[in-house]
């Protein structure tokens, strides 16, 4: 088999694996995209307890105005016909404060923000009106997110930054609205004192306008990209993980399949958890400074999570999402040491696919911060197998976060518990080594992976390489196929979707 | 540690993690263009220092005027001398 016929192979099937495959196939690739699990998309299909359906990975999505970059980039995958509905324009995220009568409820849209802030923190509207113009101005410098720029050297550029505590601390003084201003941070998992704020600005300044989610769930968006993949002569293979990287002086050469299938591979693209990579790569392909890093890179936040279900529509998440601060700040969520009793707590309920559906098959999820050292006795343990005593401390964990939850959202109280998850569940679910929920941090303090790789034919993707979340994922698929293919012939065919 | 023990170590880690003949290596050895260095390695070695002295370096803007051997050693003194005026 010469080069030419050789196919090129995308490791991972979750959000920028599949972008990533379809990409590659419209530029004339023959691709194979090999999926550990039963089926594509394990992050975000979701999945159902007791006729309740439940989503995992995919809440809401900011960046689907008309012309914004995610309908864009789905535009060009062909993904037009995912059902992508509003959330309340009004209220997309409702943030309730224990010592606080009020919930803080944002609107859609910077100004609308930064007006209904500036209302209820008058002292603060100029920094209010500084930091939403920040994001937005730090957002659209992006010639990712805004198409009218140039994609730019997807590099980690060796300058000085700012974390958005930083800024935030040293814009106001009112521990309510830095709270407010840093929540997001929840959304990819990282502390705000070790958040660059252009980071922050990146993904929070998605959710100002085109804040939408899918009606029915992820499994509605994982559907349209099968068939998009299908359509595409993409050919996929599930249920069996990659085990090995064939390697040899030239580059890579295939990949071997937990199967002992042997899949030939003119390139690669690796999207799974960067720690897994130089596991499967052979002694001295990397350097060992390469693999340490790899290996040593921080995760991003990991949780407790209750899976419930209610026969009635509850007001507080209705077309939004709530927040519960237990405490003011959160920075306490991000440390090794915290503890459930302080929260924060995450609450989104899934939008039903149509008017019919009846209420109580809308599954409602309460996500609660953790650690996957509290659960170090069962790390050797798996999904199904876990012994009597984790069963029992998980217990405790999940009634412990349901009374604290209700002390301070007491109209949730017809809510019934069908199931829980723990880090050690996360860490299984979505091959996350520490259970964190975004993959490794964007952070200060460390560097993140790139595109390219010191193997010529080796690329990586996914959302610990560029940014984090669906629109971080897809975006991280464009920047490594713009690499494979060539920046700019690839901007130009994105630049006719506009 | 001494100057010299500090480049001494700087020397054994970055052989060890980049897989270079540690007796060819000098202050005037060009991190480029003699040991095969690139931009994505870069990165890397940014790491290993920082795991051989336990300094935090991070994105350190001076870095990019990094060219030589001779240039690591000095950046690292940089790094030492702050830290002690600080402690
Ligand atoms: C609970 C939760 C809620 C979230 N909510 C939102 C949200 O509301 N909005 C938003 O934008 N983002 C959200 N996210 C983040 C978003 O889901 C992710 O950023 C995105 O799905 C990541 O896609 P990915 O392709 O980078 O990674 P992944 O989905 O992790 O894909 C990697 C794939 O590789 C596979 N794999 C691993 N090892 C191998 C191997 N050896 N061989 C073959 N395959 C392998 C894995 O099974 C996995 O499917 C959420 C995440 C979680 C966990």
């Amino acid at each position: 088999m010469t080069s030419a016929d050789k196919p090129f192979v995308v490791i991972g099937g979750g959000i920028s694996g599949m972008a990533a495959a379809l990409v590659l196939a419209k530029f004339g690739f023959s691709v194979v995209l090999i999926e550990k699990r039963k089926q594509l998309a394990p992050t975000i299909r979701g999945f159902s307890r007791q006729g309740t359906n439940f989503d995992t990975g995919l809440h809401y999505v900011g960046g689907l105005q008309p012309d914004g970059p995610l309908t864009r980039y789905f535009s060009f995958l062909g993904l037009s016909d995912v059902p992508f509905t509003n959330l309340c324009q009004n209220c997309f995220d409702r943030i309730r404060f224990a010592d606080r009568a009020e919930d803080i409820q944002l609107p859609v849209g910077r100004d609308a923000i930064i007006d209904y802030l500036s209302g209820i923190f008058p002292d603060d509207r100029h920094f209010i009106s500084s930091y939403y113009h920040q994001i937005q101005n730090l957002f659209d410098s992006s010639g990712f997110l805004n198409f009218k720029g140039n994609f730019r050297d997807a590099t980690n550029a060796a300058c000085k930054q700012e974390s958005l505590a930083c800024v935030v601390d040293k814009g106001t003084q009112n521990p309510i609205l830095r709270t407010v201003l840093s929540i997001h941070s929840l959304l990819y998992g990282v502390s705000p004192e070790e958040t660059p704020f252009i980071q922050h600005a990146r993904v929070a300044g998605s959710y100002l306008e085109g804040v939408k989610t899918v009606a029915g769930g992820g499994k509605i968006l994982a559907s349209s990209f099968e068939n998009q993949l299908a359509k595409s002569d993409v050919t996929c293979s599930c249920g069996s993980a990659v085990t090995a990287i064939s390697y040899d002086h030239a580059g890579v050469n295939g990949v071997v399949l937990e199967d002992e299938r042997f899949v030939p591979a003119a390139g690669l693209l690796f999207t799974a958890h960067p720690s897994i990579l130089p596991k499967l790569l052979p002694d001295g392909a990397i350097k060992p400074a390469f693999s340490r890093r790899l290996l040593s890179l921080e995760d991003t936040i990991s949780s407790h999570t209750l899976f419930c279900s209610c026969d009635s529509e509850i007001p507080s998440v209705q077309g939004n999402n709530l927040f519960v601060c237990l405490k003011t700040g959160i920075y306490h969520a991000f440390r090794p040491d915290c503890r459930l009793d302080d929260g924060p707590f995450y609450v989104s309920r899934r939008v039903p696919d149509n008017l019919v559906t009846p209420m109580n098959q809308s599954g409602l999820i309460i996500f609660a911060p953790g650690n996957i050292r509290e659960y170090g006795e069962w790390a050797d343990s798996k999904t199904g197998q876990r012994p009597e005593a984790y069963r029992i401390f998980k217990r405790r964990r999940m009634e412990r976060l349901l009374e604290i939850f209700l002390r301070h959202c007491p109209e949730f109280k017809k809510i019934r518990v069908l199931d829980g998850g723990t880090p050690l569940t996360n860490r299984d679910y979505l091959g996350a080594p520490l259970g964190g929920l975004y993959g490794t941090k964007h952070s200060l303090n460390q560097f993140s992976p790139l595109p390219a790789t010191k193997i010529p034919n080796l690329w990586m993707a996914g959302q610990s390489i560029i940014a984090p979340g669906i629109l971080g994922a897809v975006i991280s698929a464009f920047v490594a196929c713009g690499f494979i293919v060539g920046m700019e012939k690839l901007q130009a065919e994105l630049r006719k979707c506009i | 540690m001494t100057d010299q023990e500090i480049v001494q170590k700087a020397y054994t880690a970055l052989a060890q993690e980049f897989e270079l003949d540690i007796s060819q290596m000098n202050p005037e050895t060009r991190l480029r263009e003699d040991l095969g260095l690139d931009s994505l390695d870069y990165v890397d070695m940014v790491v290993v220092l920082e795991q051989a002295f336990g300094v935090k370096i991070g994105k350190d803007p001076e870095l990019t005027s990094v060219r030589t051997l001779g240039d690591v050693h000095e950046f690292i003194l940089n790094k030492k001398r702050a830290l002690e005026k600080i402690q």
